[in-house]
């Protein structure tokens, strides 16, 4: 009999309404499952689990007056611990806001928990989502669900790691060279980087606000096609978002052209993942899709520029954590002057990883540097964007792999920022372009750590790729694959 | 092709400097880390064989014409004072930190 948590998140929102299953019912089944798991996997910074449940009784009650809410009312989520949520921690993984509760919340939680989402955890991620692999939270980091002898993946591992341990139903990360990609990708689930623009930033800690985007980690790809019907739109609160038409409906694979660009089979690529993605492919061409070849540079400039322009944006965010108004003090207490506080407060608050990106950041924006590094950086991108959209001109959609290894081992990854980069090689595009890119399930490796590959699509064809997505998932089993042995202590 | 560039070179005192600039305060042993690994870095942008970028603007966002005004009016959804932390404001009040005698 299938368990509680082994149910999508559509599927248990339907058993809500149904009223097979009880709201708080859910919730206890959740904080059940977190206290039996997090101890191993470490996703959650903090459980909120005494608000969940109140929210909970009070959706039952509506559910009970017969009341028809919207289809994921009632469902648990969690939430990565750098969009604001108001009354409840948002750490952003760092001791610089260790203590920090947001007096408002973001509008995409405003949104989820309008149609009856229950915020039950803030997941753990790398120290302002600046890592790759999550080792720089200042909590310690997440373990993969699916082998606690490797990570769960980065920045936002905590969202994928409470997913695939079945603690929630789905939850929201931050995605800005990949870092959503990656994790769903090594914990075997679905997740959207959606168009820039699409859904609002409001009350997301900006790291790089021209590369940062919310957006849902689910089982499948109907259950994010849930969750973005709920979180899309303009929001006046942010002025980059646009007005878009988010409908995902079926949609026939016949006609539909995909380009493989064979430049991302590069040679160092984990065979086990080339021979995984072209299957993927293979798959969709059977349901009808054509599969075509394409031109794409993936080259390391594409890297180069994400980590010039992501340093010097996350400094110039940072900047603003001083330790006056909220946030840590250092417990000094005399300091020379003002300045000498505020470099004390920065020093401790922040880890070395993220001091060292700050150090990179200003670098590249002072004199002498910025032209020869941030102003060609920028320049590089605008060069990205057309590549991009030139190889989309050939093809509705392009699929990639989205990472070049599964998921990495605790302190075997590269130890300078640049090779730490170099690991986003296939996703960083979509951020610098502000495409969207969907990742799907598509295998195992040896070790039976999920494979992931991604689909591109162009701007706003959010819907698009995740009707595909559903179409594929609908032929495959992939997503419905779970960790084994999952919180056995041995 | 753009003319190859120089090596780069951070000295002691550019550390320094960034670091007042970062307002941030390493000490002897980080700042020798911080310029071995920023030199590291920025050797393996200087690596690379960028494109002609000579005519191409840049950009600073994936939509670039997507700004848009709104009404001058106050929205904000919280009083300020909310955010002050509880163990350094009072009374409304924030406790700002000694940095004088």
């Amino acid at each position: 009999m299938t368990q509680i948590h082994e149910l999508g998140a559509l599927e248990l929102g339907k058993k809500i309404a149904d009223r097979e299953i009880s709201a708080p019912e859910a919730v206890r089944h959740a904080l059940g499952r977190m206290d039996l798991l997090d101890s191993t996997v470490n996703a959650l910074i903090t459980i909120s689990g005494r608000s969940a449940y109140q929210q909970a009784k009070a959706i039952q009650k509506r559910l009970d007056a017969g009341e028809k809410l919207p289809p994921l009312a009632g469902v648990p989520l969690a939430v990565q611990d750098n969009i604001s949520t108001k009354d409840i921690l948002t750490t952003c993984a760092s001791r610089m806001l260790h203590n920090y509760v947001p007096p408002f919340s973001a509008t995409v939680i405003d949104r989820l928990v309008a149609a009856g989402g229950i915020v039950i955890g803030k997941t753990n991620l790398g120290e302002f989502a600046m890592d790759g692999t999550n080792e720089t939270s200042h909590f310690g980091p997440v373990l993969n669900p699916w082998s606690t002898d490797h990570l769960a993946g980065g920045s936002g591992g905590g969202c994928a790691a409470a997913v695939a341990a079945g603690e929630v139903w789905y939850a929201l990360g931050s995605d800005t060279g990949g870092s959503l990609r990656h994790s769903c990708s090594h914990c075997g689930l679905t997740g959207l980087k959606p168009t820039y623009g699409s859904v609002s930033r409001y009350g997301l800690v900006a790291n790089a606000s021209s590369l940062d985007q919310i957006g849902p980690v689910a089982e499948s790809a109907a259950d994010c096609a849930a969750v973005m019907a709920l979180i899309a739109g303009p929001d006046p609160k942010d002025s980059t978002t646009q007005p878009m038409e988010f409908k995902p409906e079926p949609v026939n694979l016949n006609g539909l052209v995909i380009g493989l660009p064979e430049e991302c089979f590069l040679p160092d690529l984990q065979p086990e993942i080339g021979k995984a993605v072209q299957a993927a492919a293979h798959q969709l061409a059977v349901l009808g899709a054509r599969i075509e070849p394409v031109a794409l540079s993936l080259g390391e400039e594409a890297v180069a520029a994400y980590c010039l322009i992501a340093a010097a944006e996350a400094s110039a965010n940072l900047a603003r954590f001083d330790g006056i108004q909220y946030g840590y003090r250092p417990a000094d207490p005399k300091h020379d002057d003002l300045s000498d506080y505020y470099c004390h407060t920065r020093q401790q608050g922040f880890g070395a990883a993220a001091r060292r990106w700050i150090m990179l950041g200003t670098l590249i924006l002072s004199a002498g540097y910025y032209d020869r590094y941030y102003l060609q950086a920028s320049k590089a991108r605008r060069l990205v964007k057309e590549n991009l959209q030139k190889a989309l001109a050939q093809c509705d959609l392009l699929l990639t792999p989205v990472a070049p290894s599964t998921a990495p081992r605790p302190g075997a990854g590269p130890d300078d920022l640049y090779n730490t980069c170099l690991a986003n090689i296939f996703t960083v595009s979509a951020n610098l372009s502000g495409f969207p890119a969907l990742v799907l399930p598509c295998g195992l490796d040896h070790c039976n750590l999920p494979i992931g590959f991604q689909l591109i699509g162009s701007a706003f064809s959010d819907s698009l790729l995740l009707s595909v997505g559903t179409a594929y998932q609908e032929a495959t089993a992939f997503h419905q694959l779970r960790p084994p042995h999952v919180g056995e202590k041995t | 092709m753009n003319k190859p560039l120089p090596q780069p070179l951070i000295d002691p005192k550019q550390i320094s400097r960034v670091a007042h600039l970062a307002r941030l305060n390493p000490d002897e042993a980080e700042r020798v880390l911080l310029r071995q690994e920023l030199e590291r870095i920025l050797r393996s942008f200087d690596r690379l064989e960028w494109p002609d970028t000579r005519n191409t603007e840049p950009i600073y966002h994936p939509h670039p014409d997507t700004n848009r005004l709104r009404p001058d009016e106050v929205q904000s959804p919280f009083d300020p004072a909310d955010l002050i932390h509880e163990s350094i404001g009072q009374d409304g009040f924030l406790m700002a930190p000694k940095t004088m005698e």
